[in-house]
């Protein structure tokens, strides 16, 4: 992707961002004090775990938290210049379709199952390009269909008459008939086979490309990170812990925050004559309670009791961002042995 | 480590009695319906001591229709019977038929739809068939056949009630039933040896506890409703005895002269079925808050 | 679509036949003797063995069911012991009263109950939505014999609208009439379709798709009615079908509060009068009917889902796209 596009202005720009959902019983701290840029044209790939914080972070975007539970307590997102956070319904309205759009998981159930697709798609376009003629947006729901390798002559038949890869470009082409500044892809192929994961990633690659569009794309799959991503975010409860161009993520350095580095090992590597995976131990804290140190203090093997009490900055090297201890300078974690490389 | 049992002590985790009382309490409207059911059950339980079963149903032709007065708090009926006494006497008679006869149906729906649960196949095919057919006559056109061809009597009403709702108890212990019918702690009582019997009585039906509580109490007020309509036609609780129903029945071509006599059965109806519906929403809500809305 | 409402014809047959075999078994239970029902007390001992054995009534009980059957399937279900009618004769005069009653009342549930159902849960949390709950709750608690003699003391009684009693007065009191049964008859359809619509439209604001047309930008209102309405009405139209034979069998107690001579009248005084054929006519008639509403709505359901319609009505070439469909996938598998 061109290098020069993506250097300025950046399409989002999420900061210190706190959401959490709220029921009677408990409140879950979800997203916790996230600070994220995406530039116009990149993309960027969200990884982590699940219960990570990665969807509430994306709803949050488009500000459709589920009502009365998902709430935004602190924090800005600035998209394409207007702050979504304090944006009336009527503005994020706009927005939504037109300058960001989303896929979500399960094509299986994203789409009506009571509405033609050739109706789905051109929907989009009667809400936001309202210049257009009937027969303008007939065509371009023809044109849509074709760029995503189906025949147009089907736009009239009901969702449950395509396969789940077919329904899940059609939800991509929904998604893109708006060319908007930002698509956040909630792990679309998650729910495919990995024969039609391919197929469904190489057209969204292929439109997103044609439309310059910048992209979050959320997934726990680093295979499908390095395919696909300029820039990686890892995410860990509700925070991000490590972040940089792709390849920094995927370099051999040891600068990285011990969560990537298990997160690297717990995938098999044919390579490797290591005989067994080894997977992060423990499991993600209880996201009901609020930390003063590290989130991941708990399962790190590098922990100490700075790590419990304190929040670690960012340590920056070169654009490449990690928040441990372990690189800061005045840090006494950072005397301590050095993480092993993946 | 150390953390770990931290977090078991943040959780405000409670017992799970303890847990469905938390949520049931938070639902006010099953609240009212539990206080409203208590009073009631009370009333019905104490009647002897309010009000003598003789003023209730003696008749007395100098007292008929008498507004209320401090005697007769709610006046008397066409029969010169005290419309109060009838009332308190009607609670009893409208919460026992209803109680027992939930729980006769309860009785034949969890052992139909445990067996067809449990053994699926062949019998389960047979046994749903004949409920699913029970089930497309409406209730209370069975309940009438069963009634007229038994005869009015207190034992073939409630028999009747009780065959009329078997099929709604057997559905619902068959779903309950159907899914733990393969969970591994089933199989292995079975590979203890364990009878049949056995595993459905203690490692099964618990499991189903929650919905089965749910329908019961639902279906009690939907029996009391149904008890009412009978005795209105003639063909449920039959006079001399105290039932809301018949009661309304009683007063139907006086109403012009004592409308409180058509009103105080029919909201004691309303006042019971009310109650036993809220709590039984409020106990589906508290034993699984995933079904809520 | 033809064999498909063939295919549900014929699965209503065994049904049939299993509601008339219990409800005859039932009747065969009920004590006494229909021949020396008929012929009195009086009549000699010769006498009533003679009309036993001519009624067929010594034959085994299967024979009789056999034979009731028999004749029931080309429309005869005996004769009245009573009155010594036809009793299909007594059903079709009767069966139009009940019937309107029964579509009066659940098109009184449907104009009400769909809408405030609708409303409540768009609106969920606000005060409509709590006044239509408890509403709603309050109506399924309330008999419907008595909603009719309040409402019959009220604005027949008190404030003289209607005339409470029969439905043979005067042309233009009728209608008021019918609407006073209808809405008492309406009553528990209506307190079901405002909470099943509830329900249904709050599961379906739920769905992804939902979510996917709110990601589109799309207004609120149009969510409602584009996307959600169509599918959230899917089950309530069940629930309206099956709620129509809950009123056949509810109009039995209403038509007695308003003495209207319908079919539940005629079932009640037969049952008290132990007119055997009678009580069995009107209540197996009423099963038929209840059995085929549900056969109409399914057929609507049919229609109005695509999932089912391409199934059952798809036009030639859908269908063969959809058995090639099948192909690939299968051929992938």
């Amino acid at each position: 992707m061109a290098e020069e596009k993506t250097i300025a202005n950046p399409v989002l720009e999420v900061s210190d961002l706190e959401v959490v959902y709220r029921t009677d019983e408990e409140t879950v701290y979800a997203v916790n004090g996230l600070s994220l840029k995406v530039n116009a044209g990149e993309t960027l790939g969200l990884v982590g775990e699940t219960g990570a914080g990665k969807t509430t972070l994306a709803l949050s975007i488009m500000k459709l938290l589920p009502e009365r539970i998902g709430f935004i307590e602190k924090g800005t997102i600035i998209l394409d210049g207007i702050n979504v956070t304090k944006a009336s319904p009527e503005a994020m309205r706009d927005l939504r379709g037109e300058v960001v759009s989303m896929i979500f998981q399960d094509p299986m159930t994203s789409l009506n199952p009571v509405v033609t697709i050739g109706e789905q798609i051109a929907e989009i376009l009667e809400l936001h390009k309202t210049t257009l003629s009937k027969k303008e947006r007939e065509e371009r729901v023809d044109r849509m269909l074709e760029m995503i390798g189906i025949s147009p002559e089907r736009k009239g038949e009901y969702p449950h008459q395509f396969s789940g890869g077919m329904k899940q470009r059609i939800v991509i082409a929904m998604a893109l008939a708006c060319e908007p500044l930002l698509l956040l892809a909630d792990e679309p192929t998650t729910a495919l086979d990995v024969t039609i994961q391919a197929q469904v990633l190489n057209i969204m690659n292929s439109l997103k490309e044609r439309f310059k569009t910048a992209t979050i794309f959320i997934t726990h799959d680093l295979g499908i990170v390095a395919q696909t991503c300029d820039k990686v975010a890892v995410m860990y409860s509700g925070e991000i812990v490590e972040y940089g161009d792709l390849r920094h993520i995927f370099s051999k350095d040891p600068f990285h925050h011990p969560y990537t580095v298990g997160l690297f090992n717990s995938i098999p590597n044919i390579k490797s004559d290591a005989p067994r995976l080894s997977p992060i131990n423990g499991m993600m804290p209880d996201p009901t309670i609020r930390f003063k140190g590290c989130r991941f203090a708990e399962r790190c093997a590098h922990c100490t009791e700075r790590c419990e009490n304190e929040k670690p900055p960012f340590v920056d090297r070169d654009g490449h961002q990690v928040r441990c201890f372990l690189f800061a300078e005045d840090g006494e974690a950072s005397s301590k042995t050095e993480v092993q490389a993946q | 480590m150390r953390k770990e049992k931290k977090q078991v002590k943040n959780s405000k985790k409670r017992s799970r009695a303890g847990m469905i009382w938390y949520r049931f309490r938070k639902n006010k409207l099953a609240l009212i319906g539990l206080i409203v059911l208590i009073v009631m059950a009370i009333l019905a339980l104490i009647a002897p001591l309010i009000v003598s079963y003789e003023k209730a149903t003696k008749q007395n032709a100098s007292l008929r229709m008498k507004p209320p007065s401090a005697e007769h708090i709610f006046g008397t009926d066409p029969y010169g019977r005290d419309v109060f006494a009838r009332i308190i006497w009607g609670a009893r008679t409208s919460l026992s038929v209803g109680i027992e006869t939930v729980f006769f149906s309860l009785l034949m729906g969890g052992t139909i739809g445990a067996v067809a649960g449990y053994f699926g196949g062949k019998v389960d095919d047979i046994l749903m068939r004949f409920m699913d057919i029970l089930l497309a006559i409406p209730s209370l056109v069975l309940a009438l056949s069963i009634v007229a061809a038994l005869g009015t009597s207190l034992t073939n009403l409630m028999l009747a009630l009780a065959i009329a709702r078997t099929p709604q108890f057997a559905r619902v212990v068959r779903a309950s039933v159907m899914p733990l019918r393969d969970m591994e702690y089933v199989e292995a009582a079975r590979a203890c040896g364990t009878s049949t019997a056995r595993i459905l009585l203690k490692h099964i039906i618990p499991n189903a506890f929650g919905p089965i509580v749910v329908q019961t109490t639902i279906q009690i007020g939907n029996a009391i409703l149904n008890i009412s309509s009978l005795s209105f036609v003639g063909l449920g609780i039959q006079p001399p005895a105290p039932e809301w129903g018949s009661m309304l029945s009683d007063v139907k071509d006086y109403m012009r002269q004592e409308p409180l006599q058509v009103l105080a059965p029919g909201i004691a109806i309303i006042l019971t079925v009310f109650a036993f519906n809220r709590i039984g929403d409020g106990l589906r809500d508290a034993l699984d808050p995933r079904l809520k809305n | 679509m033809l064999k498909y409402i063939l295919k549900r014809l014929l699965l209503l047959i065994p049904v049939i036949i299993g509601i008339s075999f219990i409800i005859f078994s039932i009747m065969q239970l009920t004590p006494g003797d229909p021949a020396r029902e008929i012929l009195g007390d009086n009549a000699a001992q010769e006498a009533v063995d003679a009309l036993r054995e001519e009624m067929g009534l010594n034959d085994p009980f299967l024979v009789q069911y056999g034979r009731y059957m028999w004749r029931a399937a080309r429309g005869n279900f005996g004769t009245s012991y009573q009155t010594g009618q036809s009793v299909m004769k007594q059903i079709l005069e009767r069966f139009p009263t009940t019937i309107y009653l029964a579509i009066g009342a659940t098109l009184v549930a449907i104009i009400i109950g769909v809408p405030v159902g609708l409303i409540s849960a768009v609106k969920q949390y606000s005060l409509m939505d709590d006044v239509s709950t408890i509403f709603s709750m309050v109506l399924t608690a309330i008999p419907n014999f008595w909603l009719g003699l309040v409402l019959m003391l009220a604005l027949s009684l008190k404030l003289k609208w209607f005339p409470a009693y029969g439905a043979t007065s005067l042309k233009h009191f009728v209608l008021p009439w019918i609407t006073l049964s209808c809405m008492t008859l309406a009553v528990m359809t209506l307190a079901v379709l405002i909470r099943m619509t509830r329900s249904s439209m709050l599961e379906v604001i739920r769905q992804d798709y939902i979510r996917t047309a709110r990601a589109k930008g799309a207004k609120e209102s149009r969510i409602v009615f584009r996307h959600a309405l169509r599918n959230a009405l899917l089950p309530v139209i069940t629930v309206i079908g099956t709620q129509l034979s809950v009123q056949l069998g509810g109009a039995i107690i209403v038509e007695t509060v308003f003495s209207i001579p319908g079919l539940g009248t005629m079932i009640i005084s037969g049952i008290k009068t132990k007119d055997i054929p009678v009580v069995m006519g009107g209540v197996m008639f009423i099963a038929l009917v209840g059995g085929l509403v549900n056969l109409l709505v399914d057929i609507l359901y049919a229609y109005i889902d695509p999932r089912l319609k391409s199934r059952y009505v798809g036009t030639k070439r859908d269908r063969k796209r959809l058995n090639q469909a099948k192909k690939e996938v299968t051929g992938d598998a």
